[in-house]
């Protein structure tokens, strides 16, 4: 009995010592493993879009008195009025990488006369509200032509519209009209 | 007679056990002959064993391991320059092979160092069908997540990654920055498919 129970423990053994090197097999399988990492860098393209008048660099806010840009036929007048129109001229430097397109837009609803339509203003090279393309390390004259339509409509309601901006007006020119923004777009590189 | 019997039956219980031991004793040196000869030396430290080149990921075929910096953001806009923009894409295709004569297992994961927050946005097409996102969708580096891929032995898989700057509301903030940078980082893990 003491020689079977012997036995029996060597096979015990040998049986746990088997299971044990199984295990270690596959743990040292499963640990058997490689990897490979890449990297990539971008630098993002500038933005550098300057708005000049002149040499001058323009200020985030500026006035222009519009009077002084009349091409009409009342152009010698020191105020606009309904069919009055004219243009004036912002230099546009494009220091960063990406082409920009400029638009000017009016950005006041003071007065429904900048809201409905009949003040208008149009960017050179604008085709269908693209605006003026301005490539990058250059820099291009934008002309910003403005017009004060005289006859709107046939149903009299942009002339109420006009009446009541010149009654109100207290004729000083320096009084600000209307603002306009100039922006600067990136164009979109898919396009 | 029965008395004898009962020897010759002990005696053949010891031999069948004796021989048990033995094939347990012949197995076990197969083992170790096999984690000594195939693996490594017994008492290596299996948390930290030696990377076995089972695969190899290369890019117009160079290997990774001999690129600083991957092609990813070659940006044909700028002359091929590694420069991105808003609503810029591009597209980047690289190879994994499996280079040993197994079957292997592996995961795609990715990471960004995006201090600028930029929004890019990624998918990926494994041999032209995509696995990550789709046609109409991008997803943010950490979904570009592709797990348990198993690739036959001496066999190739090709990806294309896609990416895109999607835009979003920093988009000025971030290019006039004097310097912007973006990094972004492919890891690929394998193991024996067993």
């Amino acid at each position: 009995m003491k020689k079977r129970s012997g036995l029996s423990r060597a096979v015990v053994l040998m049986l746990v010592l088997t299971m044990l090197a199984l295990i270690a097999i596959a743990g040292t399988y499963a640990k058997y493993t490689a990897g490979a990492t890449g990297t990539a860098t971008a630098v993002v393209g500038k933005w550098d879009i300057n708005f000049l008048n002149g040499e001058e660099e323009l200020s985030q806010n500026f006035t222009i008195d519009l009077a002084d840009t009349m091409t009409s036929a009342d152009s010698t007048n020191d105020f606009i009025q309904p069919g009055s129109s004219g243009s004036f001229t912002i230099k546009v430097k494009n220091d960063g990488q990406v082409p920009a397109k400029i638009v000017a837009e009016v950005s006041d609803s003071s007065s429904s006369v900048f809201t409905s339509g009949q003040f208008t203003l149009e960017t050179t090279g604008d085709t269908e509200g693209e605006g003026e393309v301005v490539n990058p390390k250059s820099e291009k004259e934008v002309t910003i032509t403005w017009s004060w339509t005289y006859d709107k409509d046939s149903t009299g309601a942009a002339d109420t519209q006009d009446t009541t901006l010149g009654e109100a007006s207290d004729g000083i020119a320096t009084k600000t009209l209307c603002n306009i923004t100039l922006k600067a777009t990136q164009v979109d590189p898919n396009a | 007679m029965q008395e004898g019997e009962q020897v010759k039956t002990k005696e053949e219980q010891v031999k069948k056990i004796v021989l048990i031991i033995i094939i347990l004793i012949l197995l076990l040196i197969l083992i170790f002959y096999i984690i000594i000869y195939r693996i490594g030396k017994i008492g290596y430290e299996v948390s930290n064993p030696t990377p076995i080149n089972t695969l190899e990921i290369t890019q117009n075929n160079i290997s990774w391991d001999k690129i600083e910096d991957l092609d990813i953001f070659n940006n044909p806009e700028f002359n091929n320059e590694k420069i991105v923009v808003p609503m810029s894409k591009g597209s980047y295709e690289f190879v994994i092979s499996n280079t040993i004569n197994e079957k292997i297992k592996y995961s795609i994961m990715a990471e960004e160092v995006n201090d600028l927050n930029i929004n890019m946005k990624y998918r990926l097409k494994l041999d032209n069908i995509y696995v990550v996102g789709d046609k109409d969708t991008w997803v943010d580096i950490k979904d570009l997540i592709l797990q348990d891929v198993i690739v036959p032995k001496n066999s190739s898989n090709i990806y294309t990654l896609e990416w895109y700057w999607e835009e979003s509301n920093n988009d000025t903030h971030i290019g006039s920055q004097v310097y912007a940078e973006y990094k972004c980082r492919i890891k690929i893990v394998s193991e024996l498919f067993t």
